[in-house]
């Protein structure tokens, strides 16, 4: 638990002070606080809780300050989820985890919070492709929360694509993220977005999933630092434009785009949508998204059985220029792009999975409420064959490894003496959605992911949970107003507890189920040896075969 | 300072050591009951109940952690000796030794990494992965079976002894019924005994 002070709150502290403002100057402004742990500066997203509400609002710090009498204020600038803007979203596709911002002015904007409200910090990155925002690395991206590109506009009810040098009034320099660290990246036109980049890399494993032999060609990072260059140098204005591509909506340019229909309908597509930033550049083909299809040749293969496209794959790869399209439009550098990702089967370190919700404001409902739901859902999972001192958070962070699902609540089993594997442990695995858990099951059976020691990874549909406590057991024995030997027992010897003793026909019956006890034992006993000499058998083999 | 991962996990095997196992328990088990009944032996510290997820387990089992090491073997020692009733009878309850793994929250033993890769399927190693994963879930399998198959055995015991219990009660019924209808005196005087010796 937290440090709790004397009034039973949360510990919390001013750290960084701003000015101070009011007719008396009796209001503090601060840059920073310490609260539940964790410290939260100007301008970072918070989760803010709401009684009743099952997910929390996401906003943005802009204002810090404290009033006599120990009133602590936030002001609040918000995203909205897509579910609370569905009305007026209508037909426009939302990448996965998007939210956005809140735009224009009026009701909905902003709003003035308690500080206690606040429930957690928010990991909330910017993934614009605006000349202004730095650009996240992949493994911002990974650790994210949410992404937001666009913003909504409370007053026209719009989603805009643009963001100018004011957002609701507030300094864009706010609202993309922040120049700190090693991580920004200079260029004016990113070409590939680390966001587009990861989906690539994603789908082109699946592509690459049979065939390892592909010839390392200049990979496409190195393409983009060298476009960057180039772009650097020619100075192009064009970042306004850049964003709207963007944001092309799939359908948008599936319309647009000029397909070359192979017979072969398993064949890999890669679209290669064009800037339309080109309008100040020279003479770009009218319409601005060129596909580019790889056939199903010999070289990449993509196994009709296995192969299988995730939705989200439709990778767009946004050019500064027409040159660029053509040299990534040519199947060897495609295939230049394919061997970036030869390092697929290397190994990963599994580290600490970002906490999402740090602070203890959150009491998620409890595990065995969850398990239910997930399972109904069909969104639970059970794996097997764990190692038997993982723990809870490691199972969570091969997941988060191995899938990049974030959204995971795992639970190791707790072993049980005779019934459980000593060989191995058991965890369940609750996701957010029946797609996710598909796509595990899927992926870990055709593929093979190997845990520490050789293990590899197995996964099973959960099986059918407890609804309620399962009251049927046997042994207990009742008659009405049984009576045994004599001396009349009555309900009192339920609740209570008693050794018995011999030379009752309790005693006999308790050494019956002893002597029942210690046959499953031995049952169990037997299974688990069987168990491990298989096991230890098999991995053998894969000893035999490595060397 | 924060102890450090050694120091938690330290201190966590001896929460170990201190705590017992206990299993053939009656879901209708409350801590309470738990804790009233082992106070008998010692001083319970914490009960835990080992939770049951799935339809197919039917394992009641709990974590009774005692204050002492000492406390906790002396425990398993009496009840291995003689048959401990808690909640009902005639099945009595089983202790054993915990082990860590049956502990819900547990710390890491050590700063370890966990290394994981995906294997190439044209990995020379792949077949015998594959082969490893299919034992695994026949495993799972075959445990599930045990599982239903110590259940069947539970219950054709339950059965029987109700059987033998109804018998048993019948024929005391009898003898309470045979004793208030005076018929036993009769018979005493028809036989020429003394009562007493009855």
């Amino acid at each position: 638990m937290e440090d709790v002070n004397e009034d039973g709150n949360l510990a919390f502290k001013w750290l960084k002070k701003r000015g101070v403002g009011g007719k008396k100057k009796e209001i503090q402004f601060y840059e920073s606080f310490m609260y539940d742990g964790v410290e939260y500066k100007l301008y970072d997203c918070v989760y803010m809780y709401k009684e009743g509400l099952q997910e929390p609002y996401i906003g943005k710090l802009t204002k810090i300050w404290e009033r006599p009498e120990n009133l602590k204020k936030v002001k609040v600038h918000w995203f909205f989820r897509p579910e609370e803007i569905s009305k007026w979203l209508g037909e426009t596709k939302t990448l996965e985890n998007e939210i956005f911002f809140a735009s224009g002015g009026g009701e909905g904007l902003a709003n003035i919070n308690p500080l206690e409200a606040i429930a957690g910090p928010c990991n909330v990155v910017c993934v614009s492709n605006d000349s202004r925002n730095p650009q996240p690395s992949d493994e911002e991206l990974k650790a994210a929360d949410f992404i937001f590109c666009r913003t909504f506009d409370v007053q026209s009810c719009t989603i805009l694509d643009k963001m100018d040098d004011q957002v609701g009034g507030l300094e864009v320099k706010y609202i993309f993220n922040r120049k700190e660290g090693g991580n920004v990246i200079l260029s004016s036109g990113t070409i590939i977005s680390s966001e587009t980049q990861r989906i690539l890399t994603k789908t082109v494993a699946y592509m690459l999933k049979d065939d390892a032999k592909v010839d390392p060609l200049p990979n496409l990072v190195e393409r983009n630092t060298e476009s960057e260059r180039h772009l650097k140098n020619n100075k192009y204005g064009v970042e306004k434009d850049k964003m709207k591509v963007n944001m092309l909506s799939a359908e948008k340019v599936e319309n647009k785009d000029k397909k070359i229909k192979s017979d072969d309908e398993k064949s890999v597509q890669l679209k290669v949508a064009a800037d339309s930033n080109s309008k100040q550049q020279d003479k770009m083909p009218s319409d601005d998204v060129i596909t580019c299809e790889k056939q199903n040749n010999g070289k990449i293969s993509g196994d009709d059985a296995s192969f299988k496209v995730p939705d989200n794959s439709k990778t767009w790869i946004t050019m500064n220029s027409k040159e660029k399209l053509k040299s990534l439009g040519n199947t060897n550098n495609l295939e230049g792009v394919l061997s970036n990702h030869k390092n697929r089967y290397r190994e990963f370190i599994v580290t600490r999975k970002p906490k999402a919700e740090s602070s203890t404001w959150f009491r998620p409902s409890p595990w065995e409420e969850r398990l239910k739901n997930a399972y109904d859902e069909g969104s639970a999972i059970l794996l097997h064959n764990l190692k038997p001192d993982y723990t809870s958070e490691d199972v969570e962070d091969i997941i988060w490894h191995a899938f990049n699902e974030k959204n995971c609540d795992a639970k190791i089993l707790q072993r049980s003496a005779a019934v459980c594997s000593q060989h191995y442990s058991q965890a369940l695995v609750l996701l957010k959605t029946k797609e996710a858990a598909q796509s595990i099951l899927t992926k870990l059976d055709e593929e093979c992911l190997m845990l520490s020691h050789e293990r590899p990874l197995v996964a099973t549909p959960c099986p059918p949970v407890l609804t309620k406590k399962n009251l049927t057991f046997f042994g207990h024995l009742a008659i009405d107003k049984t009576i045994f030997q004599n001396q009349p027992r009555e309900d009192e010897a339920v609740s209570t507890s008693h050794f018995s003793q011999p030379n009752t026909i309790e005693y006999d019956m308790a050494m019956e189920w002893c002597l029942q006890q210690k046959r499953c034992d031995k049952w169990w006993a037997n299974l688990d040896k069987q168990q491990g000499l298989e096991l230890k058998k098999a991995n053998k083999d894969l000893q035999l075969k490595r060397a | 300072m924060e102890p450090s991962v050694e120091e938690k996990y330290a201190e966590f095997e001896q929460r170990v050591k201190r705590t017992i196992y206990i299993d053939n328990l009656s879901p209708q088990v409350t801590e309470e009951v738990l804790k009233k009944a082992l106070n008998q032996f010692g001083n319970v510290k914490d009960v835990e109940f080992i939770p049951t997820y799935f339809k197919s387990c039917k394992v009641n089992a709990a974590l009774v952690e005692m204050e002492s090491v000492k406390q906790a073997e002396d425990i398993i020692l009496e009840m291995s000796d003689s048959p401990l009733m808690i909640s009902g009878m005639p099945r009595p309850v089983r202790a054993l030794k915990a082990q860590a793994e049956m502990f819900d929250e547990r710390p890491k033993k050590q700063q370890k990494r966990i290394v994981c890769y995906w294997m190439d399927p044209s990995h020379q190693n792949f077949e015998v992965a594959n082969k490893i994963k299919t034992l695994v879930k026949k495993h799972a399998a075959e445990a599930a079976f045990l599982m239903e198959q110590q259940e069947l055995e539970e219950q054709k015991l339950h059965n029987q002894q109700l059987e033998t219990l109804k018998v048993n009660h019948r024929k005391y019924e009898l003898i309470v019924g045979a004793e208030k209808e005076e018929s036993v005196k009769k018979l005493a005087t028809r036989y020429g005994t003394k009562l007493s010796d009855y």
